[in-house]
C-alpha cells in the first residue's frame, strides 16, 4: 500500500515539475529548440516568418541564415543552460539591393562574428572578406545565392571588406575600408 | 533491559533494508506492532519479558520480514520520488521568485502612469486621449494620450502587449514615423518604456509645429503597416 502511494506521488510530482519547467522556460525566455527561439525572435522583432536557407553551428549556439520576401537575414540563437536556447542580437532584415552584384551584412556579439548575404550576379563564384588584421576569410560553396562566413575574433579581427570575384579570379564586386 | 529483544529484531530488519530514509518511518511502525502484542501477551498475565519474546516470535523471521520491506521500499523509487520532491520544492521557489515581481510589475504598470505624469502639469498646453488600438502581428499597441507642452515638444503615451501571453521576445523598437498634417517629418525624438506583461513607452517629439492640426503616426516596415492621423488642438490652452 505504501509503494503504491510512493509511485503514485512520483508520478503527480513529474506532472508537477514539468507544469513548474514550463513555467520556468516560457517564464524566463528560455526554448526547447533553437527554431522556437528563431521564430519567436523574429515574430517579437516584426520580420518574417522567413525561410531558413542554411543553419550554421558555432561555439556558443547557431547562426540562421534566411531570407523573407526582399529582406535577407542571419538570426542568432543561443544554447544556454546545458540543454535550452535563447536568442541572441536582434534580428534584423537588410534588403537585398538587386542592382549591386552583391548584398551583405555583417555584425557580432562578443568574438563572435558573421558576414552574410546574397549573391545577385550568378558569375560570382566566389566571396572573400578581409579582416582588419589582414586575415582573409572565403567562401565558395554557396546556399543557393547565399553565404554566410562566420569567424571569430580573439584580436584586431574585425570587418574590413568584402570582394567577390567571378570563375576566373576577376572582380566583380568590392568593399573594402580602411 | 526492556525491549532489548525488540531492538535486536528491528535492527536484524532494518539491516535488509537499503533505502535509508525510510528506515525510521518502518521501525516506528513495526515497534507499534510489537508494543500491541505485548499489551495482549501481559493482559493475557505473561511477564513482560515472556510477552516480549513471543511478541517477536509472533512477529516471524526478522530476514525475511527485512527483505520483503526492502522489496516494497524500493531504493530506486525512494530516491526518485525524493528527486523529484525536491526539485518541486526547488522550482516552485524560482517560479514565485520570477513570477510575482511580473504580476506586481502587471498591476503598477496597468494602474500607475508615471510617464506622463513626469510631465509637470503647469508645462501641459494641451492633453489628448487618443485609445487608438494597432496591432502588428501579436503585438498590440494602444495610443493612449498626446500632451503637448509649453516648450514645442509632444509627448505620444502608448502601451503595448504581446497577445501571446506565454511568448518571449524582443520590445517595441519603434512606433513608426512621426508627420504632422503641415508635412514636417520627426525622425528624431527622445523615448523610453518600461518593461513588464504590459509595456508603458512615451516618445517626446522637440520642436512639433504648435500650429499643426494632425499627428500622423506611420508604421511601414516588413510588410507591416499602420497608420494613425490623431487631431490635435493646436494653440488651444485646455489646462
Amino acid at each position: 500500500m505504501r509503494i503504491l502511494n510512493r509511485k503514485k506521488k512520483l508520478i503527480r510530482n513529474i506532472i508537477a515539475l514539468i507544469i513548474l519547467l514550463i513555467i520556468f522556460v516560457k517564464g524566463s525566455g528560455l526554448y526547447f529548440t533553437p527554431l522556437g527561439a528563431h521564430r519567436d525572435s523574429e515574430r517579437t522583432a516584426h520580420y518574417g516568418p522567413s525561410e531558413i536557407v542554411h543553419i550554421e553551428d558555432f561555439r556558443k549556439g547557431k547562426y540562421i541564415l534566411c531570407r523573407y520576401d526582399k529582406w535577407f537575414s542571419c538570426n542568432t540563437v543561443k544554447r544556454t543552460l546545458f540543454f535550452f536556447w535563447r536568442f541572441g542580437n536582434q534580428v534584423h532584415g537588410m534588403e537585398n539591393d538587386l542592382s549591386e552584384p552583391l548584398s551583405y551584412s555583417w555584425d557580432g556579439e562578443g568574438n563572435f562574428y558573421k558576414a552574410y548575404g546574397i549573391i545577385n550576379d550568378k558569375n560570382i563564384n566566389k566571396v572573400e572578406l578581409i579582416l582588419s588584421n589582414g586575415d582573409r576569410l572565403a567562401q565558395e560553396d554557396f546556399y543557393g545565392d547565399m553565404f554566410l562566413i562566420p569567424w571569430q575574433a580573439d584580436g584586431p579581427r574585425s570587418f574590413s571588406g568584402i570582394i567577390a570575384y567571378d570563375k576566373n579570379g576577376d572582380i566583380i564586386y568590392e568593399r573594402v575600408y580602411k | 533491559m526492556g525491549f532489548q529483544r525488540s531492538k535486536e529484531f528491528l535492527d536484524t530488519v532494518l539491516s535488509y533494508v537499503k533505502f535509508p530514509f525510510d528506515k525510521e518511518d518502518i521501525r516506528m511502525e513495526l515497534q507499534e506492532h510489537i508494543w500491541d502484542k505485548i499489551d495482549y501477551y501481559t493482559q493475557q498475565g505473561l511477564t513482560y519479558y515472556e510477552a516480549e519474546e513471543k511478541a517477536i516470535k509472533d512477529m516471524g523471521d526478522p530476514k525475511e520480514i527485512g527483505i520483503q520491506l526492502n522489496k516494497e521500499h524500493h531504493p530506486l523509487i525512494g530516491w526518485l520520488y525524493l528527486a523529484s520532491k525536491v526539485l518541486v520544492i526547488l522550482f516552485v521557489i524560482i517560479n514565485i521568485f520570477m513570477t510575482v515581481p511580473v504580476i506586481v510589475d502587471l498591476g503598477y504598470s496597468i494602474f500607475d502612469d508615471k510617464l506622463i505624469r513626469e510631465i509637470p502639469k503647469e508645462d501641459i498646453v494641451y492633453k489628448i486621449d487618443v485609445n487608438e488600438r494597432v496591432q502588428i502581428d501579436d503585438r498590440v499597441i494602444n495610443f493612449k494620450n498626446v500632451v503637448y507642452d509649453k516648450n514645442g515638444t509632444l509627448h505620444i503615451s502608448y502601451y503595448y502587449y504581446d497577445k501571446k501571453l506565454w511568448g518571449s521576445g524582443w520590445s517595441l523598437g519603434t512606433i513608426g514615423i512621426i508627420t504632422d498634417d503641415k508635412g514636417s517629418k520627426h525622425y528624431r525624438g527622445s523615448s523610453h518604456t518600461t518593461g513588464g506583461i504590459v509595456s508603458k513607452g512615451m516618445v517626446s517629439v522637440e520642436n512639433f509645429r504648435k500650429d499643426a492640426k494632425t499627428l500622423i503616426i506611420e508604421y511601414d516596415r516588413y510588410n507591416r503597416y499602420y497608420k494613425l492621423e490623431i487631431p490635435l488642438k493646436s494653440g488651444e490652452n485646455i489646462e
